[in-house]
This record gives structure tokens, sequence and C-alpha cells, in this order.
């Protein structure tokens, strides 16, 4: 990985077929961070120019998609404050629950609309934690955050998620 | 907290340690909290998503732009690093000069200090400042230095007959160093099913060879010296792209020859690429060139099953440590990806490896379910580049997602347990078994 990416600071085919590598990977995360395809492909877009750019930045000190992470949560930071229009709702603890789910419906359709009504730091620590599969710690560097707080946060969202079910 | 409430914590943050891994497998209550969590991954692990409408990667301009800064931030930090050493050298040669008169300038006139110094070089103390100086030869400025001489021998070493080559065909070696490695050819240019595609690679190069009349099959078995080279003249066509001619040398003769730029990509002295050259679609050149034979061996029974039991039977044979079986179900266009994946230096890669996810790798796998998925028509065109372009029609594709119970021997890119792996299924042409062409951790 990291000849490839000293090729890629020196060579734009190998850039390019460094950047094309990393595409799935950035628009998945990407797309279960924003929860809409076309946000997740402007993130994604803007994530992997800063990728381009920034990679001599990359010290290799931690994994490429650690790295990667980071600057796409950053991205996804500074899109919402750009959007002033735009209001970022935590998840609510007095969010609906009254939406048919007192009928035992199956769990991965709780999961998923618990999912729809998550957006910010809740979803990020949601997506980070479950569907990249990081230990609450790296979670907890990469959202610049105490652990004690993502911790906090990430069973606020099992009491909710116990709640609907 | 109870036991329970600190065990399920454990749980959601992935901090179980042993003792509560044993608690949890004799508590119903803390068993069920291991299951919503589970639960979650798989369903998150599962869940569709939609195809991206449009390509994300930025454009040629962008990452030609941006490569371009990496290179001068590259440069100037040699620059400063020159210029520090030149201080380094300066001051190592000039400073001995005045350390006389540093030392008793509240004792004696200047003359008296001139005369002094020069008295003490007669006496015998200038050795001291060669001494001074033989340790900043030392140091990093001057082994640079040494470095730049060395590379510029070695690219006034570079053997004639390879400059004459490069030169008629409008290529100028730079005054980077080249690299060279020993490596002897196959005595075959075809692979026996399920082994490393080392025949494939020196057949497809040869075709790019036999541009400028050299043909590697005369030296099969020999052993070659292989010179990369890096080039003056970049490759132009919208995308620019550093180039590197790989010459092979036997007996001081020029026996085999091409041109590589980027990654994985190559093409003949003369800028035509494999599919400018062979005339025929990529599974058209398999047959005709022998790499192929469909009617025996695995592929003849690979032709009795369809695409679905293609990739059920590659997961199985990797089970079962049936790994030359697991390899033969790859497309030769999949094999010939694993030149480049992992090979580091060297001309090409000598082993299956990449990124972890090639059969050698699994201790154990399990198909939980088997899917078809639709292709990404949106993010990048196979072949667009010229120089990777194979002239590929396969006659049908594929692409299934597969949930697999899975442990790894090395986790490289997926961590063990219930994991979600693309496959892509090709027939490469009409007469040919489904073969995998690729396997991913996101769709195509």
């Amino acid at each position: 990985m990291e000849q490839q990416i000293q090729r890629a600071l020196q060579d734009a085919g190998a850039m390019a077929d460094f950047l094309k590598e990393l595409e799935p990977f950035v628009y998945r995360v990407c797309y279960h961070l924003t929860g809409h395809q076309h946000d997740a492909e402007d993130l994604a877009q803007e994530s992997l120019l800063k990728v381009c750019r920034n990679l001599h930045t990359y010290r290799g000190d931690c994994a490429i998609q650690s790295w990667v992470y980071r600057i796409i949560l950053n991205t996804q930071r500074d899109a919402v404050r750009k959007k002033k229009n735009v209001t970022v709702v935590e998840l609510s603890e007095t969010a609906s629950t009254s939406d048919g789910f007192e009928n035992q419906v199956g769990m991965k359709m709780v999961i998923q609309k618990m999912l729809g009504e998550l957006t910010g730091v809740d979803r990020q620590i949601f997506i980070l934690r479950f569907v990249q599969d990081l230990p609450l710690k790296e979670v907890a560097v990469l959202l610049e955050m105490k652990e004690a707080t993502v911790k906090t946060r990430l069973f606020r969202l099992r009491d909710r998620l116990r709640g609907l079910l | 907290m109870n036991r329970c409430d600190e065990i399920k914590q454990a749980i959601w943050s992935s901090d179980l340690t042993p003792e509560m891994i044993e608690h949890v497998l004799s508590c119903p209550e803390c068993q069920q909290e291991q299951k919503l969590v589970q639960q979650i991954g798989i369903t998150l692990d599962l869940e569709e998503i939609p195809l991206p409408s449009r390509t994300l990667l930025p454009s040629r301009e962008e990452i030609e732009q941006a490569v371009i800064s990496h290179r001068w931030r590259r440069l100037r930090k040699w620059a400063t690093a020159g210029v520090a050493a030149a201080c380094v050298l300066v001051a190592a040669v000039q400073v001995p000069n005045f350390l006389p008169l540093d030392l008793s300038k509240n004792q004696q006139s200047l003359a008296d200090q001139k005369k002094q110094s020069e008295g003490q070089e007669q006496e015998g103390n200038a050795p001291e400042r060669n001494e001074l100086l033989g340790a900043k030869q030392d140091s990093n400025s001057l082994t640079a230095m040494d470095n730049l001489q060395k590379s510029e021998e070695q690219a006034t070493t570079l053997d004639p007959s390879i400059v004459s080559l490069l030169d008629t065909y409008g290529w100028t070696p730079t005054q980077e160093a080249f690299k060279t490695e020993q490596i002897t050819l196959p005595k075959s240019f075809v692979d026996l099913p399920g082994t490393y595609p080392l025949g494939l690679y020196w057949a497809k190069h040869n075709v790019l060879s036999k541009d400028v009349g050299l043909d590697l099959n005369r030296h099969r078995g020999e052993t070659v010296t292989v010179y990369s080279i890096p080039l003056q003249e970049m490759w132009d066509d919208g995308l620019k792209l550093n180039t590197t001619a790989v010459v092979l040398l036997a007996e001081h003769e020029v026996v085999g020859s091409w041109l590589e730029k980027g990654v994985g990509m190559s093409a003949s002295l003369r800028k035509r690429d494999f599919a400018d050259l062979v005339k025929l679609s990529w599974g058209d050149w398999l047959k005709e060139d022998g790499q192929v034979d469909y009617s025996q061996g695995p592929d003849g029974e690979f032709r009795n099953w369809n695409a679905e039991q293609v990739v059920l039977k590659y997961y199985e044979a990797i089970q079962n440590r049936d790994y030359p079986t697991a390899y033969a179900m790859y497309s030769k266009a999949y094999q010939a990806s694993f030149w480049y994946a992992e090979k580091g230096e060297q001309l090409f890669a000598q082993d299956w490896n990449k990124q972890g996810l090639n059969p050698e790798n699994v201790s154990s796998v399990r198909v939980i379910d088997l899917q078809p998925t639709q292709r990404v028509e949106a993010t990048g065109q196979a072949e667009s580049i010229k120089g990777e372009r194979l002239n590929r029609k396969p006659v049908e594709e594929r692409q299934y997602q597969v949930t697999l119970d899975i442990t790894y021997k090395t986790q490289v890119v997926q961590q063990d347990g219930i994991n979600a792996l693309y496959l892509g299924v090709v027939k490469e042409s009409m007469d040919a078994p489904w073969k995998i062409d690729w396997v991913n951790q996101s769709p195509r």
C-alpha cells in the first residue's frame, strides 16, 4: 500500500488507479453516513478530491481507511456547516414510536427505520461502530470526542432501539 | 450496575473480555443482547445500496494538477534539504578557518591570529580540518551527492544497445537510477490450469515486444537481465503518465522490450497496446495462442456449471484447501490483474495475493446467501485507457453478492464473521465456461 501511495503521488495514472480502488469504499461509507444516494455521491466526490489533493499528508501511522474516514467525516461536517438552512436533527428521545412498530415487525425494518431517523454525530457513531465495525476507541478518535461521550450516545441509541422492538 | 448491564455495555462497545464471553454463553439475557448487536451488523452489511449514478472520481485535470503539486512539494523538500546540506558543507570547510579567531580574539591581533593559524597548519594541525571534512563526507549531504553521481554513472553505464534501441523509437533514459533484476523465462508461455499466470504474462508482453522485432519465444527457459528504465518522455493521450522502458538483455543482446506507464499498463515502444496489435478479441486471442483449452481438464468440467454454481464451487474449493481448482476458476483477465496487485519493486508480482482476499488467506468459509446484483455502469469504464485494453468482448457477464461466514488467517480488509463480498463472473468467449472475473468488497 505504501508503495502504491508513493507511486500515486508521482504519477497521475497511478493516482487515478488508487482513487478508482478507493471509490467503492468511499461511496459505501458516504451512503451509510448520509442515507441518500445523491448526498452520498456529492460527499464521496468531494472526499475523493480531498484524498487526491492531500495524499501527501498521509504519514502511514494508521490504516489508510482510517485516514480516509477522517477526510469523509470532516468533509461531511464542513458540508453541514455550509448548508446554513439545513438543520441537523439529532436523534430525539421522543422520536415516533407509534408508526406501527408495536406490531412486532422484523428487526431489519426497525433498524432501517431507526437509521433513517438518525442524523449527525449519532448516525456517524452508529455507522462507524456497526457498518465499519470499528472499536469504540477508534470511533472516538475519528470523531474527536471522548470515548465516554461516544459510549453514552451509543447506549442512548441502544435504549432507543430497544424501545422500538 | 449489575453484571448483566455491564456485559451488555461491553457487547455494544465491543469490549468483551474472555470472562464476559463465558458469562454470555450461559446467560440467555446477554445472549439476546449479543444477537441484537449481531443482527444490526448483518442488517446494515446486507443493506442494498443504490449504485452511484455518475463517476465520483476527480477529473483528469484535477488529478494531474494534484500530482504536479505533489511533485513540486517533493522537489521543494529535496531542494531545501540540498540547501541545508550545502550550508553544512560550507560550514564544515569554512568554520575551522575562523576557529582560531574565535578562540583568541581577546588576546591577539588579527595578524597574529592569521600567523598563528598558518603556523598551526604548518605544525600539523591541518589534518584536524581534514578530519572534520572527512566526518562531513559521511553525512547525508554528501551521501546524496554520491547517490547523484551513482545515478549519473548508471545512466552512462547503460548498455549502448539499450540506449540505441530506445533512441530508435524516440525514447530517452532519464538520469534517474534504473533497476535491474535477473529473471528466468518459463520454458512454456502457456500455464497449467490453476498455476500462477507467468506464461500468460510473457505471452502477452511478447506481443508488445514483437512489435519492435524482438521475439521472446527464442529465449524460453533462459535467464535474462531485465532493465526498468525511467524515460524522459511522458505518455500523453489526454492523461499524462510517467513512462518506463522494460528491456530484456541476454549476454549483451537485447532480446525483448516494451513500455510501461502508470500501474499495470503497457504498450510497445511504438506506443501500440495489446488491443492494437492482436486485432482479435481477448477471448479469441486466448484460444488462438493456446492459452486455454475448454475441451478438457478443469475447464472441461467447469463448462457443466452455471454462473451460480461456479461461485459456490469456488468457495467449496477454498474450504477444501483445493487452491489450484479455485485459481483455475479465475478468468484469464482476472488472473492477469494479479501481476500488478502487490508487485512492490519487482517487474510483476509472484503470487496470488490481493488485499488479503486471496483464497490462501482464508481459514474457513461457508456461503450463507448468493444474490444477483446490478452492474454499476457509471463508475469507470473498463479498458478505457490505452495500455490496459485487452479488447475484451465477453459473451455474458453477471455479478453476485455473496454472504459468507468467513475467517481469515490475516484480517486485512475484512474482519472474521459474517461478511458480504461481490463477485463478477464472465464467459470470456462463446465456448468458455463461466469464470470468476473479480472479487471485491463492493459491487462494480
